[in-house]
């Protein structure tokens, strides 16, 4: 059978290493006998090919080693033999030690994942904007923090509670901020709470910002009455009116709105220093929109 | 060298050492001295391959199990001590000088021309062949300096003959390709 010139050249490469069969060799050898430039590129490895077994060949050449080099190497070797067999216990109790080691950590930990679950823990009552529960007001979680949820009750609605980060700027955020705001926008200068809960850690303080946007054009009076169920947490939350400027911070009870626009308030949120962890104290607030005679 | 012609300490015979690992260092010494030398080129570091290669021969010796020669067998070890040696040299610097070195040392006599340029071509072969990488520059010295089969290089350098055949095409090309650029 006749090999192609890319065979040829990959059986030559071959032959540089003895790697070729009888066979191969045959078929190699009735190539080059009809193929110049196969036999050329043969003749040129095979020249290089001799050329570096003969450069190479004294590579590592060295005198017979003398006597005492021998014995040297014999007595390392007697030397660390012993060593060997003196350490040899050690190391083997040392790794059985260790190996025991490593199975009870393996039991340890199949035991472990395989453990029964934990009893399920209550999860935080969602609050919505209608009506508070009353009285149950602190649950227990596991959690690091005193959460804070705000409910809403009275004849207002499309209340929004937003993160004030507006370094210490009194800032009422204009209809277009809120909505990029809640968009996710860039200007996010109030950052949405969701949920309208808020985590705390017992004695830290927090200002949020209550939002209502007026879209109806009417004149409303807004009647505003933070309420704390339990009296112990009622000096902790406190609500204070805040218009653009922050100085004029006052605690209000209602606030006119007239026509189209927002209204927002800023809210004061304490959490209990006596607030066990993990407690969730509900914060409720009663918002009432009344009508306004249309001015003359 | 015969091993057994050269007369070592009566107290090492038959007393610390077992015959085998003796025997073994008397009959392969000088080969794996110069495996380590061809390897490491530097006569110092090769003596330290040699003895650390007996001195875990002796400690696997048990483990053999005929699988290859034992010459073969102790190649392999060698080659692993020569490789840790390398790794702890400061590597390609260090490697470079040391052909440089073992260029310097080739005999240089007065020789008819033709005998220069053949030594000349050797020395800028073998100094090609120190620039190559290590996975490439194993294989050829075991195959041009040691005449060693692609088996018996597969063995010892515990890889494929397949690989072999191919690092070794390789080299052999980067190694004209190199001779071609400085002619």
């Amino acid at each position: 059978m006749a090999i192609s010139h890319r065979q040829a050249k990959l059986y030559i490469d071959m032959a540089l290493d003895n790697a070729l069969s009888a066979a191969m060799q045959a078929r190699l050898d009735e190539h080059l006998a009809n193929c110049a430039g196969c036999r050329a590129y043969a003749q040129e490895w095979m020249q290089f090919d001799d050329k570096l077994s003969r450069s190479l060949a004294g590579l590592g050449d060295a005198p017979p080693a003398p006597p005492h080099k021998v014995a040297a190497v014999l007595t390392a070797v007697a030397v660390r033999r012993q060593r060997w067999r003196f350490w040899q216990p050690f190391q083997m109790s040392g790794r059985l030690v260790l190996n025991g080691v490593m199975l009870v950590a393996l039991i340890f930990a199949v035991f472990w994942l395989l453990r029964p679950p934990e009893t399920a823990v209550d999860s935080p009552t969602p609050v919505t904007s209608t009506i508070t529960p009353a009285a149950d007001t602190v649950t227990s979680l596991t959690s690091d923090y005193v959460v804070i949820h705000f409910a809403f009750t009275g004849s207002v609605e499309g209340l929004q509670l937003y993160h004030p980060a507006c370094d210490g700027v009194a800032y009422i955020p204009q209809p277009e901020t809120l909505a990029s705001t809640t968009a996710g926008g860039k200007t996010n200068y109030c950052e949405l709470i969701t949920s309208n809960t808020l985590l705390l850690k017992p004695g830290e303080a927090r200002q949020i910002l209550l939002v209502y946007r007026n879209t109806q054009d009417d004149d409303v009076t807004l009647t505003f009455t933070p309420q704390s169920i339990n009296e112990w947490e009622r000096p902790f939350v406190q609500a204070i009116c805040k218009q653009k400027d922050i100085q004029a911070r006052q605690t209000c009870a209602s606030y006119e709105v007239r026509g189209e626009g927002v209204w927002a308030r800023y809210i004061d949120v304490k959490a209990p220093e006596a607030a066990p962890l993990g407690s969730s104290i509900v914060v409720q607030f009663n918002l009432n929109r009344q009508a306004l005679p249309i001015k003359p | 060298m015969t091993g057994m012609a050269i007369d070592a300490p009566d107290r090492l015979r038959g007393q610390e050492l077992g015959a085998d690992i003796e025997a073994l260092v008397y009959t392969h010494y000088d080969a794996i001295f110069r495996l380590a030398l061809s390897i490491l080129a530097d006569a110092d570091e090769a003596e330290d391959a040699v003895q650390e290669t007996f001195i875990a021969a002796d400690r696997a010796l048990a483990q053999y199990r005929g699988q290859s020669s034992l010459k073969t067998w102790l190649f392999a070890i060698a080659i692993n001590q020569c490789r840790q040696m390398l790794r702890k040299r400061k590597r390609r610097q260090a490697l470079t000088d040391a052909w440089q070195t073992a260029r310097l040392l080739l005999p240089r006599p007065a020789l008819p021309e033709e005998t220069m340029t053949h030594t000349e071509t050797a020395v800028l072969l073998r100094d090609a062949v120190a620039e190559l990488k290590d996975k490439h520059r194993l294989p050829v010295i075991l195959r041009y300096a040691h005449n060693m089969t692609a088996p018996e290089i597969a063995q010892i350098l515990q890889i494929s003959e397949g690989t072999v055949h191919s690092r070794l095409h390789y080299a052999r090309r980067e190694l004209k390709h190199k001779m071609e650029t400085r002619d």
